[in-house]
């Protein structure tokens, strides 16, 4: 899927467009951000109130997961609406993580030989603004950006090699948010002009880009006892302008 | 350079998928369950005894073309040999004509007819207990040309060994059980020739034991019982099947106890989690979502 999606964009960057005035003398246009990013997990699932957990209680994420992060993985794509001063982009990435530990058995509170855990994909259509100008123009190598995005994310709970079910009631669900993020690239052409100017005339990478960028996503809940999968998460990744 | 690219990203994936099967390797000459088959051997049982097998012959040579019929028999010897010997059984022959133009065909024969078991010594089905081999063997006069100065030599197929095996394999060994919700795990080890586990459950205090379904364990060690109930102890053992049906003595028993194990989700809802699983949304906060996403969309195509 991905490499299909790469393949459309470069087939998109034929040598005949016109270069805007974002793109630098000689290079290929400009037309889409691929992203490639890690990064670690931990939803707000002890923050879900439940009213058979005492006040003390760490949580059941705490409880079951020892509240460690997930690792995440993400894959995003967007296209490039605006490019005048910054560059404003529309797409949308996909995410996945999980988290497996043991079981509980209920009558002793000891560790089970079953595993239980959780499974989440997160779908994010996504608006950005990428403040690159100086980067064209001047060479600044760090381009800040923000990012305001629509959280669509299906969960599973599985239990041993099976969806949980509890007395009938599936363990999985889709849960809907919004999300904003705030990073800051560092343009690796910086490195090495030449480099990257080879890289973009055999393959169309404008420029590639390591990033850092934090993600503050807040799920809607329609109760207090409702899973609440909010984060406050850093990914880290590489980006490529094509 | 970048167009080349370009098809190389759209064209690799595929040729990466299309792994190099082993099936593609077709013997050149010989004589095989399927057309398509990797292995020259059938296992097979005295449940086999009375019924038919078909196996084909297969001709995939190049250059070489065959001259005269083919010949196909079944021997209890040791090899094929170029034509059969006293004993053998022989089977319709093929037309030259029909091997180079079809490449393959059936062989159907009886398992009863098979030479061992035609003489009345090892009858097939029999109480001896050592197992007997069988070759269907095919062989044809050939030559790169066949009306020219150079005699047809006779060439011998690789031949399919079909071994009738009464051995049963060594019983399935089970080690520790560990309670799982409402099930049991067992660690087993089995022989190489074992390719199914007959389990037997039965609540401790009672006398009989339940089979449950035959188990294919593929590359898995652990036998999984489920459906019994948390908190009951139960006795396990199990047999091991082989490829021919033969079925292994018991193995040793082994007891275990399921236990009510609490998930993630479990605990969630015991809790007082209202989330109801399935397509859940709220609308009170996804409408709004929805309308500003349709009005920011239509916003930028006027």
């Amino acid at each position: 899927m991905m490499v299909a999606a790469l393949s459309l964009v470069l087939l998109a960057q034929t040598p005949g467009q016109v270069s805007t005035s974002a793109e630098k003398v000689g290079e290929s246009p400009r037309t889409f951000v691929l992203e490639l990013k890690l990064g670690p997990y931990t939803p707000l699932l002890n923050e879900t109130r439940l009213p058979g957990l005492g006040a003390n209680d760490p949580g059941l994420y705490t409880r079951f997961f020892n509240n460690e992060p997930m690792l995440m993985g993400e894959l995003g794509l967007e296209y490039m609406v605006w490019k005048k001063f910054g560059t404003l982009t529309a797409g949308a990435s996909v995410a996945y993580a999980e988290k497996f530990k043991r079981g509980i058995v209920e009558a002793t509170k000891e560790l089970a030989e079953q595993s239980t855990g959780i499974r989440i994909l997160t779908i994010r259509p996504t608006l950005a603004y990428r403040f690159d100008w100086a980067a064209m123009k001047y060479n600044v190598p760090l381009v800040p950006y923000v990012k305001a995005q629509f959280v669509v994310m299906p969960w599973w709970y599985i239990d041993g090699n099976k969806l949980a079910n509890y007395e009938g009631v599936p363990g999985q669900g889709i849960t809907y948010g919004a999300a904003g993020t705030v990073g800051l690239s560092f343009m690796l052409d910086f490195l090495d002009q030449r480099l990257a100017r080879d890289f973009d005339s055999s393959i169309g990478v404008n420029h590639t880009y390591l990033f850092a960028e934090f993600n503050f996503q807040e799920t809607f809940r329609a109760n207090p006892t409702s899973l609440n999968f909010s984060s406050r998460h850093w990914l880290f990744g590489i980006a490529f302008d094509l | 350079m970048r167009l080349l690219l370009t098809v190389l990203l759209v064209v690799a994936p595929s040729a990466f998928s299309q792994t190099i099967n082993p099936t593609q390797a077709l013997v050149a000459f010989g004589v095989r369950e399927t057309p398509t088959a990797t292995t020259d051997i059938i296992t097979i049982g005295p449940s086999r005894c009375g019924s038919s097998q078909i196996v084909f012959w297969l001709w995939n040579q190049v250059g070489t073309q065959p001259c005269n019929n083919m010949r196909l028999w079944a021997t209890s010897g040791d090899s094929c040999g170029t034509e059969p010997k006293s004993g053998d059984k022989e089977y319709d022959s093929v037309n030259a004509l029909l091997i180079s133009s079809l490449r393959q065909g059936q062989i159907t024969f009886n398992i009863d007819e098979l030479p061992a078991f035609a003489t009345g010594a090892t009858p097939c089905g029999g109480s001896f207990t050592k197992n007997v081999e069988h070759r269907i063997c095919a062989a044809v006069p050939a030559s790169l040309q066949c009306f020219g100065l150079q005699n047809p030599q006779t060439q011998s197929a690789s031949p399919l060994r079909i071994i009738y095996d009464v051995e049963p394999p060594p019983a399935p060994i089970l080690s520790e059980v560990r309670g799982v919700d409402k099930g049991l795990r067992i660690p087993i080890s089995v022989s190489s020739d074992t390719v199914e586990v007959i389990p037997f459950v039965r609540a401790q205090g009672e006398t009989d034991f339940t089979a449950r379904s035959r188990v294919t364990l593929g590359g898995s060690k652990e036998l999984l019982i489920e459906g019994l109930g948390n908190d009951t102890t139960y006795d396990v053992k199990a047999q091991s099947v082989d490829g021919a049906g033969n079925v292994s003595v018991d193995s040793g028993l082994v007891s275990g106890t399921p236990r009510k194990v609490l998930g993630f989700w479990a605990a969630y809802r015991d809790a007082g989690g209202q989330d109801m699983g399935g397509c859940q949304s709220t609308p009170s906060l996804m409408v709004p979502a929805v309308l500003a996403l349709l009005a920011f969309s239509r916003r930028r195509r006027s």
